[in-house]
């Protein structure tokens, strides 16, 4: 049935496998945004602004001066007069492309993850009104793109371009982020973030300090969640090149240490109002946008943000 | 078994090194990246050495492909050389049994045999006994060996054949043998009824030294044999290929012959000739008149019946009507046609072949040259002439310059040449290409003589590299010299056909000389009428010569042909091979392989002079006994070369090893693989 195939169609467009394999950033970001978009069925938020939107009736609680009186000396019925939304918020997606993103244990690294999610992020702003910016960043910010409603299609040709290389150091570069960015916004920062939970708070701090909502997406492979050594193995570190043999045994130690790493960051994150999800590159791409709708909904109704 | 390269089993010792690796080697640990080793510092995997051997199947499988390319270098093979001759006996004796043709003889073989066995039958226990079976070829039977048993068996397997004898190859094996045996007494005993031809083709008969010969002189009474002894075709009329086949037919026996069938098969057409009554030792010539045709060979047959003895009562032939030749002598105008008249009056005697004409130098054109061959004679000639004659040439026609080319006259020297028989000549007149169709010993074989020639050279023929030199004055002045142009060949005479200036043209030789050159220039080289077994002919060369085979001297340069034997037996030639060695007696057809070519035929007979029962005295045998000390090392080297039969068994060791690397690799592959698989898990 065409409904059926629809939603079918729809739900292949956020397999992360199926996004792999297509080589357009751009095609895939519009496919994922726009079947996303029809799927939830909720274009655009409606707000003030100058752009006409639709009447709907005079419910109490309602603004009175809202209220078209023309149109209630034609009908005799109150009418409120509603426009498109113009929130026009600064959002800046800061990538890390330290080399430890470039794992993959199976068809998708954590990199070409993280990079259709900022790519779908940019859309969606886009679509949204918002300026969209965007930042790479190993141990420094390496590319740079300010917020500005016609940056979209640069975001895209940057996220295709870049590679995952080098050593990360979040603190750092996302201070260096912090000091460029200069209206208060919305800034997700996508990483792997392997750093002691404290130190990944102290980096996102800085951002909440100055007033920006940070949103922290953690992206990690299956594999990483759930290492299982069959025998003994040597793993190389990506990012140092140091090679550390380890036995079978190390998997389930391995396994806690990491669940608590991600406990530990919801937990520090948490107490600091930043917006924390954790995400295996198995995860379909709705979930993700999902959170973010939601974290932005949650974020503008709650007023936390200008 | 023994080793040809014993050495190469040294190779086993590299044994030792999968053994080492696989006891030594560190467990083998997968590597993979990962994005961060910060949840692992604290727990290590402690690298430990592996103590007992790992992989034993795998293991196996590497020591066994080794182990096995090993004993393949080695070259093995199974040998009884090995075995019985690495005791040294004190008396050693190789029986030495005639197989050729006259031991078909009445009761012959059945005596030779009876004599052999009489030796092994008498056999000590100290001593051994090689049999060695000989006819044109040695074969050894069995090696040395004392076992009465199995050396009566490998006698049991001999019988005698319908080839000729030789000696040679016979003694030259029992002196390996010998040698090989290292005894004390050695000894050949020689079972034969000592055919005259079995020293025909040898000068020494080779022996061990100190080794005794013994002689078993098998005699038996004759009966009757008729044999075709020779066979030659004449040819009356080349026009209409009438001629006259000829030949001999000889009772070898020692009884009458009576009313034996004489017949000949010409082109599958058989004509009765009648019968012949021969006493002991006559022999008779007989004469037919067969039609040879222009444009193929005649394949003809000719046989006696109502005799025993059947191998030498068929002879076959080819035979072939020699093409009319259109020569033309050219001479320019100036010339009085003194030389001409020599030339016209050596080649008249065979007009029967040759159609002659003089032509006007001057007057020539390219138009007008249609023929064979052309003889230009010394004189000036203008420039269309001589370009017409270049030209004919290069389309594959023969000229030959009598005194060079036609430009300005330069006298040379004076050289007295005396040749007073043909074995003589070189020394006066040097064949420089003595295997040249037209060097002076071939070319007088027919016949004739120089006897006393003055000859002038007209001019020097310039030393250059395509001029190549066939005969040359006593100074070494060229002569006859020859260069190919094109297709085509030119011959340089340095003198000219002027009495007074050479007496060349006097002699009786100058009429040979002159018609072997014609035939030459106009590739009109005789076929051969038959081949023997085993004579090995250039197959280019012999289609080429019979009518309708020019095409087989292109063809045979890039493209295969299959010869057949009688009996269906097939052998390919081609332009990597074109030399066939006819096994049996017969008319072999020679057929194109997807070509288009005439198939043509080969006429091939045993040698003669077996059936003519003459035995050769052993006196003479035994003065051409060379003895020889051969060097036991150097026979065991020539054993190890002369075992290529066992060659093939390196070769299936070598085979098994290849595949047991492959299997290996399979093997290691898998383990590797799963260990991977194993290591991290998906």
């Amino acid at each position: 049935m065409p409904v059926t195939t629809e939603r079918t169609t729809a739900a292949r467009l956020v397999d992360p496998a199926v996004l792999a394999r297509i080589g357009n950033l751009d095609l895939v970001a519009r496919k994922v945004v726009d079947g996303f978009i029809s799927g939830i069925h909720q274009a655009v938020n409606r707000g003030a602004s100058t752009d006409f939107a639709e009447y709907r009736s005079y419910t109490p609680g309602d603004d009175v001066r809202l209220i078209d009186w023309r149109v209630y000396g034609r009908t005799d019925r109150l009418y409120i007069k509603t426009f498109e939304a113009e929130t026009n918020a600064d959002i800046t997606i800061a990538l890390d492309t330290s080399a430890s993103m470039g794992f993959a244990s199976d068809t998708i690294n954590k990199f070409d993850y993280a990079r259709i999610v900022a790519a779908c992020l940019t859309h969606l702003g886009a679509g949204q009104r918002d300026k969209v910016g965007f930042a790479a960043f190993s141990s420094q910010p390496e590319e740079r793109i300010p917020p500005a409603a016609r940056h979209r299609d640069t975001i895209v040709r940057t996220l295709a371009r870049l590679k995952p290389a080098g050593s990360g150091d979040l603190q750092s570069a996302l201070g260096t982020l912090a000091e460029s960015l200069g209206r208060r916004g919305i800034v997700i920062v996508i990483s792997d973030f392997y750093l002691q939970p404290k130190d990944a708070v102290l980096a996102l701090d800085e951002l909440r300090v100055r007033g920006h909502d940070v949103i922290a997406l953690h992206i990690l492979d299956p594999m990483e969640r759930d290492l299982a050594l069959g025998g003994p193995t040597i793993l190389e570190d990506l990012e140092s090149g140091s090679r550390m043999p380890v036995s079978p045994a190390s998997g389930d130690e391995y396994k806690a240490l990491i669940e608590h790493h991600i406990d530990q960051l919801k937990i520090d994150f948490g107490s600091r109002a930043i917006d924390y999800s954790c995400f295996t590159t198995n995860q379909p791409l709705d979930h993700l946008l999902f959170q973010y709708l939601s974290t932005r909904a949650r974020l503008v109704k709650t007023g936390t943000r200008s | 078994m023994n080793f040809a390269a014993p050495l190469m089993l040294l190779g086993l010792l590299s044994i030792a090194i999968p053994v080492y690796l696989h006891l030594t080697r560190k467990q083998d640990h997968d590597e993979h990246p990962f994005p961060s080793l910060m949840f692992l510092r604290r727990l290590p995997f402690k690298e430990k050495q592996q103590r007992t051997l790992r992989d034993k199947g795998l293991l196996s499988l590497r020591c066994i492909a080794a182990a096995l390319a090993c004993l393949a270098f080695a070259s093995p093979f199974f040998s009884t050389i090995g075995n019985e001759s690495d005791d040294v006996s004190p008396h050693d004796s190789v029986l030495l049994i005639d197989v050729s043709y006259s031991m078909k003889v009445a009761d012959r073989f059945s005596k030779a045999v009876e004599a052999a066995q009489q030796r092994i039958d008498g056999l000590g226990r100290d001593e051994r006994l090689a049999i060695v079976a000989f006819d044109e070829s040695a074969r050894v039977i069995h090696e040395l060996s004392s076992d009465r048993t199995r050396l009566a068996a490998a006698l049991d397997t001999v019988d005698a054949g319908d080839l000729a004898t030789d000696l040679s190859g016979a003694f030259d094996s029992a002196t390996r043998l010998l040698a090989r045996g290292r005894a004390a007494r050695q000894s050949v005993v020689l079972i034969s009824d000592m055919q005259a031809t079995a020293l025909a083709g040898s000068t020494h008969l080779r022996m061990p030294k100190d080794g005794e010969l013994e002689v078993v002189r098998i005699e038996s009474e004759v009966p009757a044999n008729i044999a075709i002894i020779s066979a030659t075709i004449n040819k009356r009329a080349t026009d209409t290929g009438e001629a006259e086949l000829q030949f001999v037919v000889k009772n070898t026996g020692d009884d009458n012959a009576t009313d034996a069938k004489v017949f000949a098969k010409i082109d599958r057409r058989v004509q009765d000739l009648g019968s012949l009554n021969l006493e002991a030792g006559e022999q008779k010539t007989l004469k037919t008149p067969v039609v040879l045709a222009s444009d193929r060979p005649v394949v003809i047959e000719l046989g006696v019946s109502g005799d025993v003895f059947t191998t030498d009562n068929t002879r076959h032939l080819v035979g072939v009507n020699s093409r009319v030749v259109n020569l033309a002598i050219l001479e320019p105008a100036t010339n009085s046609g003194q030389q001409s008249r020599f030339l016209q009056a050596a080649l008249d005697d065979n007009a029967a072949n040759t159609r002659l004409s003089r032509i006007d130098a001057d007057a020539l054109n390219a138009q007008d040259v249609e023929f064979d061959a052309l003889i230009v004679l010394d004189g000036r000639l203008d420039e269309a002439s001589s370009n017409a004659i270049k030209e004919f040439g290069a389309r594959g026609g023969g000229v030959l310059f009598v005194a060079a080319t036609n430009t300005d006259r330069n006298f040379g020297k004076m050289h007295s040449v005396q040749t007073p028989s043909p074995a003589a000549i070189s020394s006066r007149i040097t064949s420089v290409a003595p295997d040249h169709p037209l060097s002076m010993k071939q070319a007088f074989a027919a016949g004739g003589s120089l006897s006393n020639v003055s000859v002038m050279t007209w001019r020097d023929i310039p030393d250059s590299d395509d001029l190549r030199t066939i005969l040359a004055l006593g100074d070494n002045t060229a002569l006859l010299a020859e260069r190919v142009n094109a297709a085509g060949r030119e011959l340089y005479l340095t003198t000219n056909m002027n009495p007074a200036w050479s007496t060349l043209a006097l002699e009786p030789g100058f009429v040979v000389l002159t018609r072997q050159i014609v035939d030459y220039l106009a590739n009109r080289t005789p076929p051969q009428l038959a081949v023997d077994t085993d004579v090995p002919v250039d197959m280019a060369s012999y289609l080429g010569s019979l009518p309708g085979g020019g095409v087989w001297r292109t063809l045979l340069a890039s493209a295969t042909a299959t010869v057949e034997a009688p009996g269906g037996i097939e052998s390919d030639i081609g332009p990597s091979n074109t030399v066939y060695v006819p096994r049996l007696p017969g008319i072999h057809e020679v057929h194109a392989t997807g070509q288009s070519a005439p198939s043509l035929p080969i006429a091939v007979n045993v040698r003669q002079g077996e059936s003519e029962f003459e035995p050769v005295n052993v006196e003479d045998l035994r003065q051409r006994l060379v003895h020889d000390s051969i060097r036991p090392d150097t026979i065991d080297n020539e054993a190890r070369s002369d075992t290529s039969r066992d060659r093939s068994l390196a070769w299936y060791l070598l085979a098994i090893a290849g595949l047991l690397f492959v299997l290996e690799s399979i093997v290691g592959n898998r383990l590797t693989h799963s260990r991977r698989q194993a290591a991290v898990a998906n």
